[in-house]
């Protein structure tokens, strides 16, 4: 989408020139492993102005160069570059997008055909499973969905490097006679290696949080999301679980009673076993349970049980045992005030 | 009827006696297969910080054990639910080193263990023909399988449990004819018979008791550490081949278990310390603070 954009302000003036850019389309594995000064020294010698540098994506580095303003065609050169410390940085992708419209010198064959010696031919002979993706451009293209296809390429430090190619060929009508219609073909090249490993380090924050999710949730072995809350025994069995995944001693429980009983008022659950710490009893209020929702119920059940198991009062063990529990809760809340609650007594 | 009692003293001595790890001072007399060149040049730190993640989730701090992953350099491994290995993107690591990869694993609801536990596979970096620069395995050939699982081993200091050293030999037994003790400092004892002299120190790290029961197929190392947890189980399955390819072995896949109590349930959490990670990591070696001291 940022790129349409940037390309609708450019439609103006990009003119249609006459003059013929010779190498439109760069032989990009070349340029795999130089450095970002390199890559901006090559732009300019192919008359490319650099348009935006350094954008920092945590490792890795985006540069932007643009074709001669004057040429029949609009080219976007995009190098991405792992930066690996102040002095090193590497090249690992290259991008390519060309778009030019139909009344342009510049033709989609002659395109496609200097596409074809540097590119199409060599993934033929590679791979007979190539195909040429088409894409329309609509409202911005992600160019990473497009498939890629793998192949093995000698870099230039001359050993033999595995490597990503996109290609993808598009059309976009404008419903103005004066512009007509736009033809984008992309193309880039990435150093597989790279280009997974960016990509998982981008993945690492929502993996680490199911890592933490199923950690958390997790109590005795049951995910207490999934666990039955009609079965009051067993959530109470999560919660004796729970004191001893916190290094909690309890005592030996010889009573067991959990049972669903109307309670008076606003009451949803109620504890009995206070100071008795060989039992545990707790009634729970049928109607106003059904209505409360999952985390509120965990709460609750973690507030009498504060009660009845920990022998805490109102006014200890921070807000899980305050004396009203008449909203909400969300899980996280669950999870701190039940920390709270559980340090509070360590 | 004297000799008897005699006879009775030195087989309950000799049982007494084999209980103890004696002191063997370093030599390289368990360095197998060197041509396979396979070093642990991190091993200690790599422990170290396995020994405070399994601590911390032994205690529940889940939060704090996913900052100190991050701060090991630890990253999810890509795919994998729970997995982590240290990675670094431009894999600035070195060929036949190894390396470990975690697992956070659940044991379920029991009676013995904190539920929450790590596997760790040792994993060999070797070269990549296909990315031209190196990976993990798991799986390698015999030698380096052996010398793998040995170079694990070597990284404990094995020594006694310092609670059993001190009872044991507290000045009140009695010693057969011509034999002596005495303890050379705080952690170490040294018994003198006319034809040895055997060296027994105290130690975090201890063999598994005989008396207790072994986990089939692993050999366990108990790490008397600090924490609430009372010990931590460290099980380190035996050469393993893999099924599926018979000339291929597992790198050594161990296991670290938290146990809740002692046999006789008579521990409680409640009576130690939360662990510390600072003061843990900042040790230089494992014995410089003996846990069960104390």
């Amino acid at each position: 989408m940022k790129k349409l954009l940037v390309l609708l302000l450019f439609i103006p003036i990009v003119s249609i020139g006459q003059k013929k850019q010779k190498g439109i389309i760069w032989d990009s594995e070349m340029l795999h492993y130089k450095s970002v000064d390199e890559i901006i020294d090559y732009n300019s010698k192919m008359n490319f102005t650099l348009v935006s540098k350094m954008f920092d994506y945590g490792n890795s580095t985006e540069v932007v160069y643009q074709n001669p303003k004057d040429s029949d065609y609009y080219m976007n050169n995009i190098s991405y570059h792992f930066i690996k410390s102040n002095e090193k940085s590497y090249c690992y992708k290259i991008e390519q997008e060309i778009k030019f419209f139909d009344f342009s010198n510049l033709s989609s064959v002659k395109i496609l055909e200097n596409l074809r010696t540097n590119y199409l031919n060599r993934f033929n002979s590679i791979s007979k499973n190539y195909k040429t993706i088409n894409f329309i451009e609509k409202n911005g293209v992600d160019y990473e969905k497009i498939s890629k296809t793998k192949y093995f390429h000698n870099t230039i430090n001359g050993s033999e490097a595995e490597l990503y190619f996109r290609y993808g060929f598009g059309i976009k009508d404008y419903n103005n006679i004066d512009v007509g219609r736009l033809k984008t073909i992309f193309i880039s090249t990435s150093v597989s290696f790279f280009e997974d490993s960016l990509n998982s380090l981008d993945k690492t924050e929502k993996t680490i949080t199911k890592s933490y999710n199923n950690l958390r949730f997790t109590i005795g072995g049951k995910n207490i999301r999934e666990s039955n809350i009609y079965d009051l025994k067993s959530m109470v069995n999560i919660f004796l679980e729970d004191c001893k995944k916190n290094n909690i001693t309890t005592p030996l429980i010889s009573t067991l009673k959990a049972t669903f009983e109307p309670l008076d008022g606003n009451t949803i659950a109620l504890s009995y076993g206070l100071d008795n710490d060989s039992a545990i009893i707790i009634k729970v209020d049928p109607e106003k349970w059904k209505k409360s929702s999952i985390q509120k119920k965990w709460y609750i059940l973690y507030h009498e049980l504060g009660h009845d198991v920990l022998n805490l009062e109102h006014g200890q063990g921070g807000k899980m045992m305050y004396n009203f529990a008449d909203r909400n809760y969300s899980w996280n809340e669950f999870f701190e005030d039940k920390k709270y609650m559980i340090n509070s007594i360590k | 009827m004297k000799k008897y009692l005699s006879i009775c003293m030195l087989l309950f001595t000799s049982i007494l006696i084999s209980q103890f790890v004696e002191h063997k001072p370093a030599n390289n007399d368990w360095d197998i297969y060197p041509e396979t060149e396979i070093n642990y040049s991190n091993g200690k730190e790599d422990l170290k910080e396995i020994l405070t993640l399994q601590s911390l989730l032994a205690e529940d701090r889940v939060d704090e054990m996913f900052k100190m992953m991050g701060k090991f350099g630890y990253i999810p491994i890509p795919n994998s639910e729970n997995a982590y290995w240290k990675y670094t993107i431009d894999n600035n690591i070195n060929e036949n080193e190894m390396e470990p990869i975690i697992y956070i694993k659940n044991l379920g609801s029991n009676n013995n263990y904190y539920e929450n536990y790590l596997q760790v596979f040792f994993s060999l970096i070797v070269k990549d023909n296909l990315s031209s620069g190196v990976s993990r395995t798991l799986k390698v050939n015999y030698k380096q399988a052996a010398r793998m699982n040995n170079l694990f081993y070597n990284l404990f200091s094995f020594g006694n449990n310092y609670r059993t050293l001190k009872s044991t030999w507290d000045g009140s037994m009695g010693l057969d004819e011509g034999v002596s003790m005495e303890w050379e400092d705080r952690y170490t004892v040294k018994l003198t018979n006319p034809k040895k002299t055997s060296i027994y120190k105290a130690s975090n790290f201890t063999p598994l008791s005989p008396f207790l029961r072994k986990r089939e197929g692993y050999t366990t190392i108990v790490f008397n550490g600090p924490g609430k947890a009372y010990e931590t189980n460290i099980e380190l399955k035996k050469l393993s081949k893999n099924p599926n390819n018979t000339s291929e072995y597992f790198v050594p896949n161990v296991t670290f278990l938290s146990s809740v109590s002692d046999m006789s349930k008579t521990f409680k959490p409640e009576s130690r310390e939360p662990f510390n990670i600072d003061f843990f990591m900042s040790l230089e070696n494992f014995n410089d603070r003996i846990w069960s001291d104390n």
